[in-house]
């Protein structure tokens, strides 16, 4: 382990652009999961939307230079990402099929128009999730941790397929409910 | 948020199949539709999305806490920027949360690229934590422990809620399930939720009369492998079952209909035992016999013909695989094995327990495709249709919840459903034969797994219960190395628990009279009491006794006096009739609708088409199933579902009237046998009573005639320029198309 605190430039480094500042990178790593969550709702696939994140990643990092202080900053990423889910939807046309750009747009808009209200509603969910029964936690883990799918889990646990899709529907929906009660209660104060 | 209940409900389950990404094409276009269509769905949408996508990200990202994670993205991001060339190998066709992982497993190693960047001053301030990140075992995700909350809200979070090993399957794990259990020997004697596995004995006062007293109860035995039941006592069951069905005609105050005549009798034998309507020849031959036994003897006479066990092998294979043609299913095999069984008279208990057994190559061994059909989605359907077909037990409903009106238990279909947990289906790969220097597909092969433990199934309640293996209150050693499905058998043909010969008996009987002693044939236990459980109890009483004997069976039934009434009502009797909704009470025979095997084989018998250079009944299996096909839809349903067009509707009318098949039957062409009719030198009454003969099976009666030879009359007049052919032909048609010829009565 290095120590650090030596912030001369490298030789050989790309310093074409200034260093990002230490608010930008604040910024930059706060806003990780919403943009995420952002280009999910765009590329319904996480792996794709895993996949443009880190393009847009690239981007932001590159772009940091014109980036403003004090506008919005995920606002401005979230721009970034857009662009980057067309150009991803352009290299994978013949794949599966995409939502057309109509609603693209309309998603978009969606999704930025409720951005205050997803940070919520994912805080709440942290707490929901502490809530759920035991067995239920235990099969949405196995669900989400990486490479875990329907089949792998019903494997595992001896159930069939078609009963494993609709517990985690039922879980998936039980959390939902949980956190619109804790919205709503939160606005009752 | 206000969306409509209805929208909500076609919306979700396209999300859920979104998450799961298991959306077909129509399914995403229906999904972009409602929401091109609905700003609420959108706002649901990106809610419910917003969810699916949390729970990844938090799950991928393993349980440090957020921002030390995040830190080492960013971390990634530089060094990728550093080597854009390494990292983008990496990224190249691997899931990105795994790369995740692999990004935070090196941020010790990117620290150093990235201070180079100039962004030490930050990352200095978090290299105390940054050793953390690296050491933390993200094999290990735990969605609960997010930095804002800790704290466990209940008292069961010191162990991490997922396993990183296999989870090895133990009786602990069911205090997991909130259910105490006990072990195999406990529970053996206690049998609480097998009700519905047994005859039960109604409350509801049956039909005929109640058991008598001194009747020993219905305990079925392994018969002895020897069939055959002496005369004597042969006599003293039908005598039995006489009496039965007499004291439901004289307790409803009714008269039973009349004896069928000969040729009515005669058809309805032909085509309940052979599945097909008899020759002229056999008509004939029939009518003139004057002895009394001749209708005994003609029973004998088609059980012991290869047409009986051509008929049920097409019975049972369609009962066991169904109409549809499946890819892995190898129904000539199956139908080779059930017909090789129906001739030899294999004891029932006998087949049933080869079929539950079966291993093998499904070339090899025609039993092992019962099974093959059906272990798709966990088994359930080889569950559902295992307790339907063999014990007249629908465990099917108990699949998701307790059954509604019988007491049985979610966790019955679970426990039955464990016994099939070890068997898997083999797809043998393309394998290279030296001799032809191709490569041949091996085949497909049913295998027995070592496994072991429960099933786990899911109650209404969302509660997560286990099953293991158990039969009629008899629970087996869930371990590896018992056979399950041999255990099974062995319960299911010996058990005192097992409705094996009364769910047969019932089902032959519906077979041979239109109707079962149950509503449904299939559905026995305490919520369906039959209608004559005396005669029901008997009979399986006597089908156990004879060693299971089919043939037996089916003389009792076929010399039964109900079995010889006609299917037309009397004054006496009008009030029997199942169709409205009264319960059966033999005292006429009940019509049945032909099968489209049975429709199949009679319009061949009815035209000779073997004549034309049509198949002979023998070469006609696969033509059949050929033509069939056409009429069968399958679903793919945990029931494996299909229904067929050719139900005795309106489609299967337009197609005997447009079809080739009648089309085929009634060509004029040199060879065929309405062509062969008219060129003989017969008369034109002869002529008339050979259509009536060859079709109905009966002569033409007078009034009949007298209308036919008018219609022949006036069809070749000059005025309607029709010929006397084309007259022959269109009365065939009629006949072909007629009730009486489409119908078993």
């Amino acid at each position: 382990m290095s120590t650090t605190g030596n912030s001369t430039l490298p030789a050989n480094g790309p310093a074409v652009n200034p260093p990002p500042s230490a608010e930008f990178i604040q910024l930059f790593t706060k806003t990780q999961r919403s943009i995420f969550l952002y280009i999910l709702s765009l590329v319904p696939r996480p792996v794709d939307a895993e996949e443009i994140l880190q393009e847009t990643n690239l981007i932001v990092w590159t772009k940091s230079h014109q980036f403003q202080p004090g506008t919005n900053f995920r606002a401005w990423a979230s721009q970034i990402a857009y662009y980057e889910v067309l150009k991803y939807r352009e290299r994978k046309q013949r794949d599966k099929l995409h939502f057309n750009p109509d609603l693209l747009e309309l998603i978009a808009a969606e999704s930025l128009q409720q951005a205050e209200l997803l940070d919520r509603r994912r805080q709440a969910l942290a707490e929901c999730l502490l809530k759920l029964r035991e067995t239920d936690r235990a099969l949405i883990q196995s669900r989400y941790r990486p490479d875990g799918e329907g089949p792998g889990i019903a494997d595992q646990l001896g159930r069939p397929i078609n009963s494993i899709y609709q517990s985690l529907s039922r879980i998936r929906k039980v959390l939902l409910e949980c956190i619109n009660r804790r919205l709503a209660a939160e606005v009752r104060g | 948020m206000s969306l409509s209940p209805t929208l909500l409900n076609e919306l979700q389950p396209l999300l859920d199949g979104m998450c799961e990404e298991r959306l077909s094409v129509a399914e995403e276009a229906h999904l972009e539709e409602l929401l091109m269509a609905s700003a609420e769905a959108r706002a649901y949408y990106v809610q419910y999305i917003d969810l699916h996508g949390s729970l990844h990200w938090d799950a991928a990202l393993a349980p440090s806490a957020e921002d030390d994670a995040v830190n080492a993205l960013v971390d990634a991001t530089i060094l990728r920027l550093a080597q854009p060339q390494t990292v983008s190998e990496t990224t190249h066709g691997k899931p990105a949360s795994q790369i995740r992982q692999a990004w935070l497993q090196r941020v010790c190693a990117s620290v150093a690229a990235a201070c180079i960047l100039g962004v030490g001053i930050w990352i200095g301030n978090r290299t105390a934590k940054a050793p953390q990140v690296a050491n933390h075992d993200v094999s290990k995700p735990s969605v609960a422990r997010s930095k804002t909350s800790q704290q466990p809200l209940t008292g069961h979070e010191s162990e991490p809620a997922v396993r990183a090993e296999p989870h090895k399957f133990t009786q602990d794990d069911v205090h997991l399930a909130g259910q105490s259990v006990t072990n195999p020997e406990q529970s053996a004697g206690a049998s609480g939720a097998v009700a519905g596995f047994g005859s039960a004995a109604p409350e509801v006062p049956p039909v005929a009369a109640a058991v008598p007293p001194g009747k020993q109860p219905f305990v079925p035995v392994r018969g002895s492998g020897t069939i055959g039941t002496s005369a004597a006592s042969s006599a003293t069951v039908l005598a039995f079952v006489n009496d039965q069905l007499k004291a439901g005609w004289t307790q409803a105050g009714i008269t039973p209909s009349a004896r069928a005549d000969d040729a009515e009798w005669l058809r309805r034998l032909h085509l309940d035992l052979v599945g097909h309507i008899p020759s002229v020849r056999e008509v004939e031959k029939f009518l003139a016999d004057r002895s009394k036994t001749k209708r005994a003897i003609e029973v004998d006479r088609l059980l012991d013909s290869p047409e009986f066990a051509r008929h049920f092998a097409t019975i049972w294979t369609d009962l066991l695989v169904g109409r549809a043609s499946r890819p892995e299913v190898n129904r000539p095999a199956l139908a080779k094995f059930l017909r090789d069984s129906f001739q030899r008279n294999r004891p029932w208990q006998e087949t049933v327990y080869d079929l539950v057994t079966a291993e093998g190559r499904t070339d090899q061994n025609g039993a092992a495709n019962f099974l093959v059909a059906h272990l798709n989605d966990g088994a359930i359907p080889a569950t559902g249709i295992t307790s339907r077909l063999f014990l007249g037990t629908q465990l099917q409903c108990n699949q998701c919840h307790d059954h509604p009106f019988d007491n049985t238990k979610q966790e019955l279909f679970w426990a039955f459903n464990s016994f099939f947990q070890q068997a898997v289906v083999v797809r043998d790969d393309e394998k290279y034969d030296p001799k032809t220097g191709r490569m041949v597909v091996a085949g497909i092969e049913l295998a027995t797994k070592d496994s072991d433990g429960p099933v786990y199934f899911e109650t209404r309640q969302g509660l997560m219960r286990v099953a293991y293996p158990e039969f009629g209150g008899t629970r087996i050693d869930p371990g590896q190395k018992t056979g399950r499905r041999r255990e099974l058998a062995r319960l299911m043909t010996q058990g005192e628990e097992s409705n094996l010969a009364p769910a047969f008996v019932n089902r032959i009987w519906n077979q041979f009279h239109g109707r079962s002693f149950t509503p449904a044939v299939d559905d026995m236990g305490s919520h369906s009491p039959p209608t004559h459980p005396a005669l029901l109890d008997r009979l399986s009483e006597e089908f156990v006794q004879s060693g299971y004997d089919i043939k037996q069976l089916i003389r009792w039934i076929c010399n039964s006096d109900s079995y010889q009434l006609t299917s037309r009502f009397s004054e006496g009797n009008s009030k029997d009739n199942p169709e409205a909704g009264e319960i059966p009470l033999f005292s006429r025979m009940y019509v049945k609708p032909m099968s489209p095997e049975q429709l199949y084989d009679s319009l061949v018998v009815a035209t000779q088409g073997q004549l034309a250079g049509g198949p002979t009944l023998d070469q006609s299996d696969k033509t059949r199933d050929q033509w069939l096909r056409q009429f069968v839809v399958s679903f793919d349903t945990e029931e494996n579902d299909e229904t067929s067009t050719l139900d005795g509707s309106i489609t299967q009318s337009l197609l005997m009237m447009n079809g080739d098949l009648v089309r085929q039957a009634t060509s004029m062409q040199t060879g065929t046998w309405l062509h062969k009719l008219l060129s003989s030198r017969e008369t034109e009454t002869e002529r008339i009573q050979s259509l009536f003969q060859s079709a109905l099976s009966r002569p033409a009666t007078p009034k009949e005639l007298a209308m036919v030879k008018k219609l022949l009359k006036s069809a070749v007049s000059p005025v309607k320029n029709g010929t006397p052919e084309s007259a022959y032909q269109d009365i065939y048609w009629a006949l072909l198309n007629s009730n009486e010829f489409i119908l078993n009565h």
